[in-house]
């Protein structure tokens, strides 16, 4: 509901502006093939939100996707964005990942409204480009959340101070969604989940070598299974710090995570250390990332780790390919997650 | 007498251990100098159109504009890298950007998908860098002194390294 009103209310304001041209028509988009197959164990969860499932089949569904970004600049403060992804997880049904206005308050300060990706973590946002980072996909263990977008407000503030990049970006809104890919998929029951009163920020610092990123999101959480509610007004937090260092061809990438739903006694901890090395247009890598849910007082755990090696070539400036070996470690008791599993998958990844 | 022959090799070697030391160290001087000479006389520069409106603005401007933010007084509308000249361009990369070419274009892929940015042109020929330069006077690129100096229709603002 609140997506088609936002949706709505974008495309009025745009209509209003008689005098947009083609010349203030900016496109460009991103695009992954993947292929890839289980060759140990039955089933691989690489990506949680769309419930994208690798088995010992041959697939190209679960990480092949294609975005493309529309930006029309109504005047000099004044554009509108919008961006439609098509995942091979969803059965390559459209999605809106963005569509916003976007207005320049100043140099430093922009302020947005409508639909966006939810900055929970460091990939959060740009989890479907996967020209922006050496693995087929961020890792999995990482990135287990049903919800990722809201619709609202966000504000963010660009400052110079010296040589470092520096974003802060404050948002608030919420999201609705209905037969949760996930939630759904895990259960085998369908599940509708919203999360509202969402508050969040994301504090990013980085110069050359170095990139530090805290975020902090809190909100409510509403579930019902089959219809029937099962869960209202439940708080939520999210927190995350990560660090990522680039020290001449030599790259380290971190990420340690946290959520808590104190209501249902769910602690949740992620964390991932990556090394990779730059050898001219061939990047190897080499990645641990795992997911710990402590058994709490529902009888409740989820306990997994992936270690994943890879190696990306980058062909042409537009172009990577990829290919990455991953071993799954399934140690949950009461919520195991598809366990043990070795997946191989090979892609390339474009932008234009 | 073995015991003074020992004694003897040994200051030998001392010697040509030295020796080896320093003459390693002379000539990573002489290297570093000569980098050094060659880096200063490396020059490159912001340039324009001549028409351009366009005046001189801080290397830390120059920075964010390349990396899709906009300029403080809103007069710089675009921004052209220059791939015409790869030893510029690492210069600027080097220099300017800080950062090497894979962080540069991490960063500005990340920074069109996520905060919806535009794509940074990038020209491959001089003659039409310039070209896009007339036609958008409020466009920037960068190449060496010397390749802005034989290049008509440009104007430099400022020196960038």
């Amino acid at each position: 509901m609140f997506k088609k009103i936002n949706i709505l209310i974008l495309f009025i304001a745009l209509l209003s502006y008689e005098t947009i041209s083609l010349a203030d028509i900016n496109l460009s988009g991103y695009g992954s093939i993947v292929a890839g197959r289980v060759i140990s164990g039955d089933e691989f969860l690489s990506d949680y939100p769309n419930a994208g499932v690798y088995d010992r089949d041959i697939s190209f569904s679960p990480d092949t996707s294609i975005g493309v970004q529309l930006i029309a600049s109504l005047d000099d403060s004044f554009e509108f964005v919008i961006q439609a992804v098509s995942n091979g997880a969803t059965d390559y049904d459209i999605d809106l990942d963005w569509a916003y206005i976007n207005y320049q308050l100043n140099t430093e300060l922009t302020i947005q409204a409508g639909r966006k990706r939810l900055p929970l973590y460091y990939y959060s946002d740009f989890f479907n480009v996967g020209y922006a980072y050496y693995w087929i996909r961020p890792p999995a263990d990482n990135y287990t959340w049903q919800i990722s977008h809201y619709n609202g407000l966000s504000l963010q503030y660009q400052p110079y101070i010296g040589e470092w990049d520096v974003l802060l970006n404050l948002y608030a809104g919420r999201e609705d969604s209905n037969d949760n890919e996930l939630l759904s998929f895990l259960s085998g029951v369908q599940v509708d989940e919203t999360w509202k009163n969402m508050v969040g920020i994301v504090a990013e610092v980085s110069k050359d070598w170095l990139e530090f990123r805290a975020t902090f999101m809190q909100g409510q959480l509403d579930r019902s299974v089959n219809g029937v509610v099962t869960a209202q007004n439940v708080k939520q937090k999210f927190s995350g710090i990560s660090v990522n260092l680039y020290l001449y061809e030599f790259i380290i990438l971190s990420e340690y995570n946290q959520y808590v739903r104190d209501a249902s006694d769910i602690h949740v901890d992620t964390r991932m250390l990556s090394l990779a090395y730059q050898l001219g247009a061939f990047t190897p890598h080499v990645t641990r990332s795992a997911l710990h849910q402590k058994e709490n007082k529902f009888g409740g755990d989820e306990d997994h780790n992936t270690i994943s090696i890879g190696l990306r070539w980058d062909y042409n400036k537009n172009t990577a390919i990829k290919v990455q070996f991953d071993r799954v470690q399934d140690e949950g008791v009461a919520i195991p997650i598809l366990e043990d599993s070795d997946t191989v998958s090979i892609g390339v990844d474009f932008v234009f | 007498m073995f015991s003074r022959l020992n004694i003897f090799k040994e200051s030998m070697n001392k010697k040509i251990s030295i020796s080896f030391l320093i003459t390693v160290l002379v000539l990573m001087l002489t290297h570093a100098v000569s980098a050094f000479a060659d880096a200063e006389k490396s020059v490159g520069v912001l340039v324009a159109a001549d028409s351009s409106p366009v005046h001189k603005i801080s290397i830390l401007e120059v920075r964010r504009l390349y990396l899709g933010l906009p300029s403080s007084d809103g007069l710089i509308k675009e921004t052209v890298i220059n791939l015409a000249d790869p030893v510029a361009y690492k210069n600027f990369l080097k220099n300017v950007m800080h950062m090497t070419d894979n962080g540069y274009r991490r960063k500005i892929v990340k920074r069109i998908f996520r905060q919806g940015g535009r794509k940074v042109n990038e020209v491959e020929n001089i003659s039409e860098i310039v070209s896009y330069l007339e036609e958008h006077p409020y466009a920037v690129s960068f190449m060496a002194e010397e390749t802005a100096k034989k290049t008509k229709s440009i104007k430099v603002v400022q020196v960038l390294w």
